[in-house]
């Protein structure tokens, strides 16, 4: 069901619901999240680590029937999740994780599990409550260790559904974390001049040009795609 | 009473501009005549307004309770950049004579965890989290979450929507909250 189709149910039902006329269905119930910490496959492709197709729009979309051991949800367009062959950022951990979620709709939940391979290492029971806006689950990995693939399930309470979320982890025997072996590089802002280029750190007063326009920074700000001088008012004034 | 009943069915189901086609069957896609909007432009702004009021105030608290230089300065840019969008999405409201909010009663939505608008208990945590480390990963968890939503949002309007301007709003909304993300990503 499209986003769309549940909004128009779901209003429909708002609308009418107050009268009596209708219970609102739980099926229309839109619940959606991933782990964003270490960043899981779906994380990682939203945040451009790795290339991805249509997975990188909808990292919270996950979603398949309950008892599946696959990083995709049995969703056919999210399939290169399960691909092992991609070169998927691997975190180094010790024997003892956080793991934390993002929702972007928080639904009534059965439970979280935490698998390595078939194995069950962690379950965090919920008993049908909504999770709170933010998830932080601390998983003793036990025995495992090595390079592993982590597989998080999010299991709704009153759909048939759960949320899918793998993690490449590269486990010490250690209780604490190998420090990370390559830190991310800062990245040296080019010159705040000319043209204007996403990804360019900009200070109040600099002066680009965009389509023949010339404009003045109004804030200090990383320019964005999106965020063109046209379109951004609050950020830049013409000059 | 029962035309007392039918009168109220009326004005809610007007005020919300979403239940019509779907009780009466007309197509979702084709704008009505004499305009130049169909109801997935309105039903994309009614839903985007909640949207980005609490996204700028995740960025507001932000702003302020943030440890990190880097995260004070996005998040201001993420504030100004919401608020020039907000007015204009009014501003279409206004000029299409549609509420500016779809929702006849906020508390029709927790059960929903908030559908993908506005979820207060994410700026509740928020109020709620000093400065410091924590504030800063809440900070970014949280707006990761909430601009995935935005993005599928604006890419219900990419595919259904039909005023131009809209569309061209929803194009910005996906390739800057898709760069948010991406930027988010690099400070947690």
């Amino acid at each position: 069901m499209t986003l769309k189709r549940k909004l128009v149910m779901f209003a429909t039902a708002a609308v009418i619901a107050p009268l009596g006329l209708v219970v609102l269905p739980a099926a229309t119930a839109n619940a959606h999240g991933y782990i964003l910490t270490p960043p899981s496959r779906q994380a990682q492709c939203a945040q451009g680590t790795v290339p991805c197709e249509s997975i990188k729009y909808e990292p919270q979309s996950v979603e398949g029937p309950k008892g599946l051991r696959n990083c995709y949800g049995n969703v056919e367009r999210f399939k290169e999740l399960d691909n092992n062959s991609k070169p998927w950022k691997v975190t180094s951990v010790g024997k003892t994780v956080d793991f934390t979620w993002t929702f972007t709709a928080r639904h009534a939940t059965k439970d979280f599990q935490y698998f390595v391979g078939n194995t069950l290492v962690a379950t965090f029971p919920l008993n049908n409550q909504q999770p709170a806006a933010t998830v932080k689950h601390t998983v003793n990995l036990g025995n495992v260790s090595g390079r592993v693939r982590l597989l998080a399930v999010w299991n709704i309470g009153d759909t048939a559904n759960a949320f899918y979320s793998c993690v490449d982890l590269q486990v010490s025997g250690s209780g604490t974390p190998a420090p990370d072996p390559t830190p991310d590089p800062t990245p040296t802002p080019p010159p705040a001049s000319g043209t204007w280029a996403a990804g360019t750190a900009y200070t109040v007063g600099s002066v680009v040009t965009y389509n023949g326009t010339t404009y003045r920074a109004l804030q200090s700000h990383t320019a964005l795609p999106g965020w063109e001088p046209p379109s951004t008012p609050a950020l830049w004034q013409a000059v | 009473m029962k035309r007392c009943l039918i009168a109220i069915l009326l004005f809610l189901v007007a005020g919300c501009g979403v239940g019509v086609t779907e009780t009466t069957g007309v197509s979702l896609s084709a704008p009505p005549p004499g305009t130049d909007y169909n109801d997935t432009d309105v039903m994309f702004l009614q839903m985007a307004v909640p949207q980005h009021e609490q996204g700028i105030e995740m960025a507001a608290l932000a702003e302020k309770r943030a440890s990190r230089k880097e995260i004070r300065e996005l998040a201001a840019a993420i504030h100004a950049t919401q608020a020039d969008e907000l007015t204009q999405m009014k501003k279409w409201l206004v000029r299409w004579r549609q509420p500016v909010a779809a929702d006849l009663d906020p508390a029709a939505h927790s059960g929903h965890g908030g559908m993908h608008g506005a979820d207060p208990a994410v700026l509740q945590v928020l109020r709620d989290t000093p400065k410091g480390p924590d504030f800063d990963s809440r900070f970014l968890t949280l707006l990761t979450g909430h601009q995935n939503g935005a993005v599928e949002l604006a890419r219900m309007e990419q595919k259904d929507g039909f005023n131009s301007d809209a569309r061209a709003l929803a194009d910005r909304i996906v390739r800057s909250r898709t760069a948010e993300i991406e930027q988010m990503g690099s400070y947690l």
